[in-house]
């Protein structure tokens, strides 16, 4: 195919005798593909100022290493070989000037300055102007297939140059002071090497070349300017690192891309030496495996990413919502402080009124004031009662917002449970036979059954179970137990005949004002007894478990204590 | 980004666009540079340039007689970048000229095949 396309067989004898074409091809075409699907990346990805600047400097790049090697390659003609050489100065420094302009937008995410922009485009400007008159290049050299070029005007860019390197390293150390935030010098340190390590390749190359071809005049002195190109390679390095370390750009799909275009590019370019049939084939397999696989692993890393992102975004959310929540909480604590402070100064101030009423009531039903007919009796009962229950209510309110404020006593002593189980069954032997309930009380009588509790606490637990189990059975009987359980414990069980409850009851039941379905019967209840009672058993290191087969079959309390393993002395509690 | 720097890099990229516009037509189309070849020189036609070397000692040694041509592309026939005419005289083409050795135009490198050079500066 290359054969096609020679004009001028004599060039193409001397370019072989020069140096091999693969290697020209190997140095210049994969520098330039590399460069330019970077910049070219990174300005798709990010259309920043920095990745805009970047992508022009490896633009201008790989248009220099296109128009180099076509001049190179003189055996296509004359012409394109003059047209192309004509432009390599002005190409070489429009990338020099880019090179700083990006260096000093990544670093200081500003625009560059407008005197610098004037003082580059100056710089730019000579060289741009002997370009456009023609006036670099004296002539075309048949013999050697070169361009013979005006040194004087062609040294010019070397100055210039040379400015744009000493401006890179000047900027570099200056930004070192102005900097204070380390992440942000390291990311200056590194890409000012790059750019430097890029420029300086490709300056001293091209200097080296210019001094050994017109101070020495060595034959195939050219051959060194390949070197220059190294320079790209290295500050794509330093930018890649930038990249991943410091997430320069923003990006982060970036590794798995870089790592499938490097392994392409590199197999592809593997074209410029490969002669054999079987070879090209060989690598051509692999070439379209990688470019395959590599497909896959950018689109399956991209996945990957974008699931990361979406759990970033909702760990976020539920850091926010955490965060509200504990606010929202604290809130309602202070509120719920509030409401308990509330309750017990309202309780005491209930709690007197409450006594006047009660005992003004009690010395009515005396006759203290006189005998009352049955009219006035009932209601006089009818007052006392409801003063009871408003009693029983302010007491209740009075020990929960006890035991919230952690102010609730309690006389821990030896108690005799045998002996409260059998007073308690002989108080409500009364209001159980009132509603034609019988009343079973299984104590075992050679067992002792000693607890260190606070004997009113315990009994008001026993009394709340009892009255519950009273007031919610219509019909039949009421069992209440005192066994020895494993474990060292005492087990009091109340089982009822009763209204059973369903499973939704059951789990709020202990709960602050909660109500069963016992709550269509007795609409006077405050919802604070169990509470209560839970809350007491738990303060005696016990527990209380509710068993019930559902709705109409009745419920069974069993409310388990420590056993004490102290024998009864005459049915008295002892003091601890 | 920056209106101001998006007018920087139009500047930029429109000069060089325009450099290389007017260099295209300049050299690829018209053909307007010089060109400097040596062609195959006659010994009846005046002094001629051999390169100063011997065939056993060195590996390129090429004892041809030549010329130098100096000629604007637009008129140079193929032959002359491709060192493979004949003949080449200037005759009426513009802008051309031929040089042959003299103490004047030798260059390093190079001696006149009668190894004495001529007094005339060897212009034609």
């Amino acid at each position: 195919m290359l054969h096609a396309l020679i004009h001028l067989p004599y060039c193409y004898d001397y370019l072989l005798n020069q140096i091999p074409i693969g290697l020209l091809i190997y140095t210049h075409i994969p520098t330039a593909l590399v460069a330019l699907l970077f910049g070219g990346f990174l300005f798709y990805r990010s259309r920043t100022l920095q990745s805009t600047t970047f992508f022009i400097v490896c633009g201008l790049f790989a248009v220099w290493c296109l128009l180099d090697i076509s001049t190179w390659f003189a055996f296509l003609g004359s012409r394109h070989m003059m047209f192309t050489w004509s432009l390599l100065d002005l190409v070489g420094l429009g990338f020099f000037f880019f090179s700083y302009y990006f260096l000093y937008t990544f670093s200081t995410k500003r625009d560059l300055p407008l005197i610098q922009k004037i003082i580059g485009l100056l710089l730019l400007a000579p060289t741009a102007i002997w370009t456009f008159l023609g006036d670099n290049l004296s002539a075309y050299d048949a013999n050697t297939c070169e361009a013979i070029e005006r040194t004087k005007i062609t040294n010019y860019p070397y100055i210039a140059e040379g400015l744009f390197l000493i401006a890179v390293v000047v900027f570099v150390i200056v930004q070192m002071r102005k900097l204070k935030n380390p992440t942000e010098k390291k990311e200056t340190v590194l890409a000012g090497t790059g750019v430097f390590l890029f420029l300086l390749f490709f300056y001293s190359a091209t200097l080296l070349v210019n001094f050994l071809v017109t101070d020495t005049a060595l034959q195939y002195a050219y051959n060194y300017e390949i070197y220059g190109l190294f320079g790209m390679p290295i500050l794509l390095v330093y930018l890649g690192r930038l990249i991943l370390k410091y997430k320069a750009f923003n990006l982060r799909v970036f590794s798995a891309q870089l790592l499938v275009i490097a392994t392409v590019v590199l197999l592809g370019s593997q074209f410029a030496f490969l002669t054999t049939k079987a070879s090209i084939l060989l690598n051509t397999g692999t070439l379209v495996l990688v470019a395959i696989v590599g497909v896959y692993l950018v689109k399956g890393v991209r996945r990957e990413i974008e699931a990361r992102k979406h759990i970033e975004v909702l760990a976020k959310q539920l850091e926010q919502s955490n965060a509200s929540l504990g606010e929202a909480n604290n809130k309602l604590k202070s509120l719920d402080k509030l409401k308990t402070e509330f309750l017990s100064l309202a309780s005491h101030q209930l709690r007197s009124p409450l006594t006047a009423i009660k005992g003004y009531a009690s010395m009515l039903d005396e006759g203290a004031f006189g005998k009352l007919n049955s009219e006035q009796d009932t209601g006089v009962k009818r007052i006392y009662s409801s003063a009871q229950g408003l009693v029983n209510l302010v007491e209740d309110l009075l020990n929960v917002s006890k035991i919230e404020q952690g102010g609730m006593k309690y006389e821990m002593m030896a108690t005799d449970l045998a002996k409260t189980v059998i007073d308690l069954a002989a108080e409500m032997k009364i209001p159980a036979e009132s509603k034609k309930l019988s009343l079973v009380v299984i104590v075992p009588k050679h067992e002792t059954f000693m607890a260190i509790a606070d004997p009113v606490k315990i009994q008001q637990v026993f009394l709340n179970l009892v009255d519950n189990s009273i007031k919610y059975t219509p019909s039949g009987s009421i069992t209440i137990e005192l066994k020895h359980v494993p474990g060292n414990k005492i087990a009091f069980s109340v089982s009822d005949t009763g209204m059973g409850l369903t499973p939704e009851t059951k789990s709020t039941l202990f709960q602050k004002f909660a109500r069963g379905e016992g709550a269509k019967v007795n609409t006077g209840g405050s919802g604070l007894g169990l509470y209560l009672v839970n809350e007491i058993v738990k303060a005696h290191k016990g527990q209380i478990d509710v068993f019930s087969e559902g709705l109409g079959k009745g419920t069974t309390f069993t409310v388990l204590l420590p056993a004490a393993g102290i024998k009864a002395e005459n049915g008295y509690n002892q003091p601890v | 980004m920056d209106k101001r720097a998006q007018v920087t890099i139009i500047l930029v990229v429109l000069a060089i666009f325009i450099v290389a516009g007017y260099r295209y037509k300049g050299y690829v189309l018209d053909g307007n540079y010089t060109v400097l070849a040596n062609t195959v020189c006659d010994a009846s036609e005046g002094h001629c340039f051999v390169s100063d070397c011997s065939p056993g000692e060195s590996e390129n040694c090429d004892q041809t007689p030549y010329k130098k041509v100096t000629i604007e592309r637009k008129y140079a026939p193929e032959c002359i970048l491709n060192h493979t005419c004949e003949s080449f005289y200037c005759g009426d083409i513009p802008t051309c000229s031929i040089t042959y050795c003299s103490d004047e135009t030798l260059d390093e490198g190079e001696i006149c095949n009668d190894a004495k050079a001529p007094d005339a500066t060897g212009v034609q």
